[in-house]
């Protein structure tokens, strides 16, 4: 039974994952989908595939941000899902070489797109009675971040302006929370292929013992986070990680059952 | 066609507030229930509710405190669907508020009793039909009191943080089972919400505006949507999770910069 009939939802950073899934996840519940990444091949192969119009921006880029959401939601009136997912793989460089511009960098794609997303769309969320906002945060910001100092800071900025979001606006009923996902994508496998003995002893380690399939566990999560069954869930992080934030690097004996 | 056809589930503290609410609300997304509770009198309202939906509901009147007891709860779900999808462990005795130095040893006894080991034997009960099922979906009672720690009531904070620490080990050691296992913190219009309203309608007001979303949680829709969701395919990455179902109250703090000429 689709879970999102007749939502319009807007994906920032449709074009990879998580973002693609999540799209993939919603068209398939239902959504009618409006789609914006930086990278015009990508979002016009999502775009043919999903039936979904497309909008070319580097979200990072506040002007060409503004303006493809501008055009997107122009003909609708209204906007019932906001997915901001614009974070592009980080730099890995140790701290104290990590120039201000792979912050400005960090922080543009991770905390700014989203914020000048939020501040665009809000007024046509109050105004049609409500709305949900899910912001992706990363579980490099929350726990281990090192060699990506940019890019966890700026996650981890992303969950305090959730938080103040959610409490400014609740009371015109937009909902706002940060998924974090691990996500099974292109990213991981290269990484698991590159250092397979470090991933297959550590993956049995977390609970469900695999990384997300964007479409059906990331997916499914999002839509549980915009979907009427969240309707009192505001403020908060929710983790699609199969039990990652709760695996510690601790020593356990490994128990053969 | 409901969301949970086919599916089997045990709620524990099914007679009044979010137990009722989810007994209904499982029933019309048609799950076929297991509902228990202390006192059968007590259950009637809830019944006749559910029965006005489905006809696959089976009562036990039953004190979760008691090992026996819980475990016969959870196997009757085995002996009369041959299956069980999702448990729901609501119930909780909650005892008089009392400063630490002076809460009687009794006290703590049934207050861990009703909820850590009820939730624990409950769990245990569970695993081996869950196992051979290769899914389960667990959803354990954790508290706000608990997180943020309680004055006079030490005893169900602590109880309540057993729980979540529980859950957590739980979500790790049966991952591989297919089997997630969660804890929700909720905030629901209750008995005790509608006293302190009636009685402190100053300190209500103030609490409640600073809460994002303005109310309290109806047990059905706001609490049983969540706990629906996460018994559903979108719920099955999510595991060990914390959820504060509490309108966003969670994040609040009460000594803040309250600036309600901002507010609009």
């Amino acid at each position: 039974m689709p879970q999102l009939q007749n939502k319009l939802a807007l994906i920032v950073g449709a074009g990879r994952e998580p973002g693609r899934g999540i799209a993939r996840r919603f068209a398939r519940e239902g959504a009618q989908l409006l789609l914006i990444d930086r990278d015009a091949a990508a979002g016009d192969a999502l775009a043919r595939e999903l039936d979904a119009p497309f909008f070319h921006a580097d979200p990072s880029d506040k002007n060409a941000l503004l303006a493809a959401i501008t055009q997107a939601t122009a003909g609708a009136g209204r906007l019932d899902i906001l997915v901001n997912a614009a974070m592009e793989e980080p730099q890995w460089t140790r701290l104290e070489e990590l120039p201000d511009s792979a912050f400005e960098q960090g922080f543009a794609q991770g905390f700014y797109s989203a914020l000048w997303a939020m501040r665009a769309l809000q007024p046509l969320m109050r105004a049609n009675g409500g709305g949900r906002i899910v912001n992706l945060g990363s579980v490099y910001g929350e726990n281990v971040a090192e060699y990506i100092g940019a890019y966890s800071a700026a996650a981890e900025a992303l969950r305090a302006l959730t938080r103040t979001a959610a409490q400014e606006w609740g009371a015109d009923n937009i909902l706002v929370n940060v998924l974090m996902p691990t996500v099974d994508d292109e990213r991981f496998r290269a990484y698991h292929e590159q250092h397979s003995e470090h991933v297959d002893t550590t993956l049995p380690l977390v609970a469900l013992q695999r990384f997300g399939d964007p479409v059906e566990d990331i997916g499914g999560a999002a839509v549980y986070l915009v979907s009427d069954d969240s309707r009192y869930l505001t403020g908060y992080t929710i983790h699609a990680d199969g039990g990652y934030h709760m695996a510690g690097p601790v020593y356990v004996p490994v128990m053969e059952v | 066609m409901g969301r949970l056809d086919g599916q089997v589930a045990v709620i524990t503290g099914a007679s009044y507030g979010i137990g009722r609410g989810l007994a209904v609300r499982f029933a019309k997304e048609g799950a076929r229930l297991i509902v228990c509770s202390r006192t059968a009198a007590k259950a009637t309202e809830m019944l006749d509710e559910v029965h006005a939906i489905t006809p696959h509901v089976h009562y036990v009147a039953a004190d979760v405190g008691v090992r026996e007891q819980i475990q016969n709860v959870v196997a009757e779900a085995g002996r009369i669907y041959g299956r069980l999808d999702v448990l729901i462990n609501n119930a909780q005795t909650v005892m008089p508020w009392t400063p630490i130095e002076d809460k009687p040893d009794d006290d703590w006894d049934q207050t861990l009793q009703s909820g850590l080991y009820a939730t624990l034997w409950a769990m245990r009960a569970a695993l081996p039909m869950m196992k051979a099922q290769g899914r389960g979906r667990i959803v354990n009672f954790g508290s706000i009191f608990g997180i943020n720690g309680s004055r006079w009531a030490s005893d169900y904070a602590a109880c309540k943080e057993g729980i979540r620490g529980l859950t957590r080990s739980a979500a790790n050691e049966w991952g591989r089972y297919g089997i997630t296992v969660n804890v929700v913190l909720p905030s629901a219009e209750s008995a005790a919400s509608k006293s302190f309203r009636e009685n402190h309608p100053a300190a209500y007001k103030m609490m409640r505006d600073r809460v994002p979303l303005q109310h309290h949680g109806d047990p059905e829709t706001d609490i049983g949507g969540a706990i629906l969701g996460l018994a559903c395919e979108e719920g099955r990455f999510i595991t060990g999770e914390t959820f504060f179902l509490d309108g966003g109250m969670g994040i609040s703090r009460p000594v803040q910069a309250l600036q309600p000429h901002m507010r609009n």
